[in-house]
């Protein structure tokens, strides 16, 4: 991978200074008006180079082409006059991107460039707007004391500010304001309007949170923070410099510590919070919610340091098919991708033996010997694909292959025959997935003899409560004699999640609240009582499983209450609905690892501490023993 | 001509809350929504003046409804409702487009306020 991006990167810096050197040609031509030609040729230079630099990533090389070729495309069509402030603008632009192309070239990475060349972007987009009326104006505006939320209405502020033109700077940026920082309750802006700023005046006046507004007119760049002039960077460069390494090793159990750290800072803040939300004290809401601020931005970083690509593990699969075909005299290609997404290490350290473990069975028995495959009418070497994809807010790992698949039906003949299942939830299952789940249940094994390769140990069933205890999920599908697939869905980020809360007997559970269809209250009589502990409950003119969440724990439960506390969620694809005592709201928690005895409680998958300092078992529903 | 506001929320507590000061208002209310996704559908469906929308809510959170609601319709005006401690989320539904946004607990005032703010503001 980083051997091509060599390859490329080589190519992309001699073209690019070819287009740069064009461009130079042209802006140090003393005249300023230019011919049509040369016109039409920074247009064609600066829209090739922003095209290669995207292709190579680099973001800030391509925006700041893009906003070149965006004003010669208004001097082409004669929107905009090419006068000396265009050619300033350009030759300016043109200095930086060539600073930026050396820098690349030198080894450095773009993103430092960045904060050096902002004012060039903003310069040259000042000019797009084709200098609407209005001088530059200066804002500043004064919040009152004890505003909720404060950095939020500030946050709301500047963008409707922001919407009636172009903002050069403000003080505190936008992103200290994210990050919980408005000293002394004030925000400045300087912005330079594109249309009349009367119905923002009138639209700041009624905000109640804010105490005062002064708007006078601002020189250009009075609020400028700390960019240097060029003339001073380009110095700086060529002096003799020590350049410390860029990066730190860390070992990773100090990474963990970090992270224990940061999870424990945010558990006690929220212990903080609600000891003193009876105190009702805007001072302490807001500090905290700027710490909050701050501990999650920290946290995501951390975790963000945690996090390791598939590669680690997609790596290996040639090599497992290699040496495992080999053994077995089958012919088989593999196909990888997805391999740079990431994943926290714990994930994807845990992911290792259930990859290899099906990998093992895709190649052992799920493809088929080579002249077996050639009497079917299949190509004579088999096919796994191991594919890994971004879903929202999950990564999906999908292993398949074109082998003989599994029999959905003899599955479940084996499941049946094994008397492990109740009738019920064996007439429960309709589909062909349904049905193959169940190969993920310990002993449904449909290969009479355990071979020496697979089988042993690691079966699927641990595959699934693997991938189950991180708050993934599990799917097979298979079509008997084209193949099988199976896939693993994975929570991208492990540690927060939000959680609904509630109460069996005296005990504090929660569950991920992405999991759930809907919450909702039932009346007594709208339970059907089917047999010894099974009911059902009426919901959308269908018959749904009911099921007391307290008998799979074995807490005592009220029977004959009016009304019930009950959770919709999707057990292997049939809504079923679970009753629980009490809802007690819903919270973003930090889940710590369960350690057994508890983790072997089916449906047990991790603990949290919540604010009050009461822990609380984190429940998957799919994962219950109903 | 009465406003119509669709109030989202998954607590019934706070819907009647909302609803409340809403009709004490002079305001209609054109639907609730218990979810993102109800929201995102009764929005389609009913085309309110305005929304409220809780910002936790099961299924699809308020901000995920909110940035559905905000593809399908530009213009749409969007409340998010926060309880204290929520703010980096009600910054995120600001950049996603949400109008304004009212803090738990809230008085009858300040509801009124920000809704009259939002109907009233071109932007």
């Amino acid at each position: 991978m980083s051997f091509d991006i060599e390859k490329y990167k080589r190519l992309f810096l001699t073209e690019s200074k070819e287009h740069l050197e064009n461009i130079t040609k042209i802006l140090d031509k003393s005249k300023l008006s230019l011919e049509e030609e040369e016109i039409n040729t920074l247009f064609r230079e600066a829209h090739s180079l922003k095209g290669m630099a995207a292709a190579m990533g680099y973001q800030h090389i391509s925006d700041l082409a893009h906003s070149m070729e965006n004003i010669m495309q208004e001097v082409r069509t004669g929107k905009q006059p090419f006068d000396e402030k265009v050619k300033d603008m350009l030759i300016s632009s043109n200095d930086t991107l060539w600073k930026m192309v050396e820098e690349i070239e030198a080894g450095k990475k773009e993103e430092v460039v960045r904060r050096e060349n902002e004012d060039d972007k903003k310069a040259t987009k000042v000019l797009q707007v084709n200098q609407m009326p209005g001088e530059p104006l200066l804002l500043e505006i004064s919040f009152a004391e004890n505003v909720p939320s404060v950095f939020a209405r500030a946050f709301l502020v500047y963008k409707n500010v922001e919407s009636f033109g172009i903002i050069n700077s403000s003080m505190p940026s936008i992103d200290d304001i994210k990050k919980g920082s408005l000293p002394e309750n004030t925000l400045k802006i300087e912005l330079i309007p594109s249309r009349p700023i009367d119905p923002l005046m009138t639209y700041l006046s009624k905000i109640r949170e804010i105490s005062s507004i002064n708007c006078v007119a601002a020189k250009p760049q009075e609020l400028k923070q700390s960019s240097q002039p060029y003339e001073e960077q380009k110095e700086q460069k060529t002096e003799d410099r020590l350049v410390l390494p860029q990066s730190v090793k860390v070992d990773i159990g100090f990474l963990d510590n970090f992270v224990n750290i940061t999870g424990e800072l945010l558990t006690i803040k929220s212990r903080i919070r609600e000891t003193t939300q009876h105190i009702q004290d805007i001072e302490i809401s807001n500090a905290l919610n700027q710490m909050e601020i701050l501990l999650k931005d920290m946290q995501e970083k951390v975790m963000r340091l945690r996090l390791m690509p598939l590669e680690m593990i997609f790596s290996r699969v040639p090599r497992w098919v290699r040496d495992i075909s080999k053994k077995l005299n089958k012919k088989i290609d593999v196909e990888i991708s997805g391999e740079l997404i990431e994943l926290d290490r714990a994930v994807v350290e845990a992911l290792f033996d259930p990859m290899l473990h099906i990998i093992r069975n895709s190649v052992d028995h799920g493809i088929e010997l080579p002249e077996e495959r050639e009497r079917l009418g299949k190509p004579p070497k088999g096919k796994i694909v191991v594919k890994a994809e971004k879903e929202r807010e999950n990564i999906v790992v999908t292993i398949s292959d074109d082998g003989k698949g599994i029999n959905a039906d003899r599955v479940y003949e084996k499941a049946k025959k094994s008397g492990k299942f109740s009738e019920e939830f064996l007439q429960s299952l309709k589909t062909r997935q349904d049905k193959l789940y169940l190969v993920a249940y310990p002993g449904i094994t449909t290969k009479e003899e355990v071979t020496d390769l697979s089988g042993r140990g690691v079966g699927l069933d641990v595959v699934k409560s693997t991938i189950e205890s991180f708050g993934g999920s599990f799917s097979i599908d298979s079509v008997e004699g084209e193949g099988t697939s199976i896939k693993l869905t994975l929570p991208s980020s492990i540690s927060i999640v939000n959680v609904l809360l509630f109460s069996l007997g005296e005990y504090l559970f929660g569950t991920p609240v992405d999991k759930i269809i809907r919450i909702l209250k039932v009346k007594k009589d709208e339970i059907e009582k089917l047999g010894e502990s099974s009911y059902a409950l009426l919901y959308n003119d269908e018959h749904i499983p009911l099921y007391f969440l307290h008998d799979s724990f074995k807490i005592s439960k009220a029977e004959n209450k009016n009304e019930y506390s009950v959770i919709l969620v999707p057990v292997k694809g049939v809504v079923t609905a679970v009753i629980v005592d009490e809802f007690k709201g819903h919270k973003e928690v930090y889940l710590r690892p369960l350690n057994p005895p508890l983790s072997f409680v089916p449906g047990f998958y991790s603990s949290t501490i919540l604010g009050d300092g009461n822990p609380a078992v984190i429940i998957d529903i799919q994962g219950v023993k109903f | 001509m009465k406003h119509k506001i669709l109030v989202c929320d998954d607590a019934e507590f706070m819907r009647t809350l909302i609803k409340d000061v809403l009709v004490k208002g002079g305001y209609e209310i054109a639907g609730e929504a218990v979810n993102g996704l109800e929201a995102v559908e009764k929005y389609k469906a009913l085309k309110p003046d305005l929304v409220t929308m809780d910002i936790v809510m099961p299924i699809k959170s308020g901000i995920d409804a909110l940035k559905e609601i905000v593809a399908y319709d530009p213009k749409a005006k969007v409340v998010m409702c926060s309880a204290l401690g929520q703010e980096i989320l009600v910054m995120d539904a600001i950049e996603a487009g949400a109008k304004d946004f009212i803090v738990k607990p809230f008085t009858e005032e300040n509801v009124l306020e920000v809704i009259g703010k939002v109907l009233e503001s071109e932007f």
